[in-house]
């Protein structure tokens, strides 16, 4: 079966992450990329607390979503700005080092060289800087399970408003939940619609000519299911 | 032989001692927790969750990924181990120690491999 790439055209993170995992439950084997964007939102990783990683106050007061995704890791700010990629297949088909050259291709391409940065990061080759960080999910530990793999491309973010959300206050920080690593990250001063093609070509090289489509693919049941889960206050706040 | 005598297994990696008093305490395998890598989180059940045997009934988050854990049995979970939740790198250092829960009131079992059988099975999948 050939390959799929997902175009999202929605920016409500909720709706996002609903189409994400409804893509990868309906995935039955196949390879799927899916490109989307979420417009101003904190994305929290699974296991976190959202008092102590982010500033809910000042979220509220700017109209700033708040999400938490499946996957695991540190809280994460998005604009429009950042591109998000997941990278969807059975687990002995996902490589996170496959996907990070992808990404490092698609990057290079636009004239910026890239590096790793820790395990689950690339920065700019030149300052250090992180400008994607990622995060993975499994359905279950067998070589079919789905899997994903997705991540930031911070493109052209406001930075000055990704620290400001990103920072809790004191005195609400939990002792329990996974905590954020710190970062010095910086945008690639890229438009997103370069970024995307850049990937889209990158994907297709390595993995043959792909399907196209829209969030529409999805089954709009299961998204709606998603979607109720996924933006309920249980989900977001308890922990 | 590398997995315990003592226990029974299911292909995604949980084990299950089925106890004298007709409870089934669970966590996951060796192997689940060498695959997964160092542990960060253990999201466990709480007391009186009714779980469904084959389907997801807790999950767990390593430095590489979230893992969805799955209920060898269907009934309603008795105790969880809250040292795990404190802790959960004694899932890596004590897999067949660090049990997770012990689910009574079973009306239901997932279909369960001997530490032989689980041998074979891993064997097939590397």
């Amino acid at each position: 079966m050939k390959p799929l790439i997902v175009t999202g055209s929605s920016t409500d993170p909720y709706y996002n992450l609903a189409i994400e995992e409804t893509l990868l439950r309906s995935s039955e084997g196949r390879r799927i990329l899916y490109l989307w964007q979420n417009d101003r939102t904190v994305v929290i990783g699974r296991h976190q607390d959202a008092a102590s990683e982010c500033n809910l106050t000042a979220m509220e007061e700017d109209g700033i979503r708040l999400a938490r995704r499946l996957s695991g890791g540190g809280a994460v700010y998005h604009d429009m700005g950042n591109m998000n990629f997941t990278f969807i297949a059975p687990r002995s088909l996902l490589s996170t080092d496959e996907d990070f050259e992808i990404i490092s291709e698609a990057v290079g391409r636009l004239g910026i060289k890239t590096c790793r940065t820790g395990n689950n990061d690339l920065g700019i080759a030149e300052t250090g800087a992180k400008f994607s960080g990622s995060a993975f999910y499994q359905s279950g530990p067998d070589n079919d399970s789905p899997c994903y793999h997705h991540g930031t491309v911070i493109c052209l973010c406001d930075i000055e408003k990704m620290v400001k959300y990103l920072t809790p206050s004191a005195e609400k920080l939990s002792k329990h939940g996974v905590k954020s690593v710190r970062a010095r990250v910086a945008n690639i001063g890229k438009g997103i619609d370069e970024v995307r093609n850049a990937v889209i070509s990158v994907f297709e090289e390595r993995f043959g000519e792909a399907q196209r489509a829209g969030e529409e693919i999805c089954d709009m049941k299961a998204v709606e299911e998603a979607y109720a889960r996924l933006s309920s206050h249980d989900w977001l706040f308890s922990i | 032989m590398s997995e315990k005598n003592d226990r029974l297994y299911s292909r995604q990696h949980e084990w299950a001692i089925f106890e004298d008093d007709g409870t089934c305490r669970v966590g996951i395998s060796d192997y689940a927790q060498k695959e997964l890598g160092n542990l960060v989180f253990a999201n466990l059940p709480e007391e009186g969750d009714e779980v469904t045997a084959d389907t997801p009934f807790c999950d767990v988050e390593s430095i590489k990924t979230v893992s969805d854990v799955y209920s060898p049995v269907s009934g309603k979970v008795i105790s969880v181990n809250e040292d795990v939740i404190d802790n959960p790198t004694l899932i890596n250092s004590d897999p067949y120690g660090a049990w997770f829960a012990v689910i009574g009131d079973i009306t239901a079992k997932g279909e369960l491999l001997t530490a032989e059988e689980y041998d074979e099975y891993i064997k097939t999948l590397k």
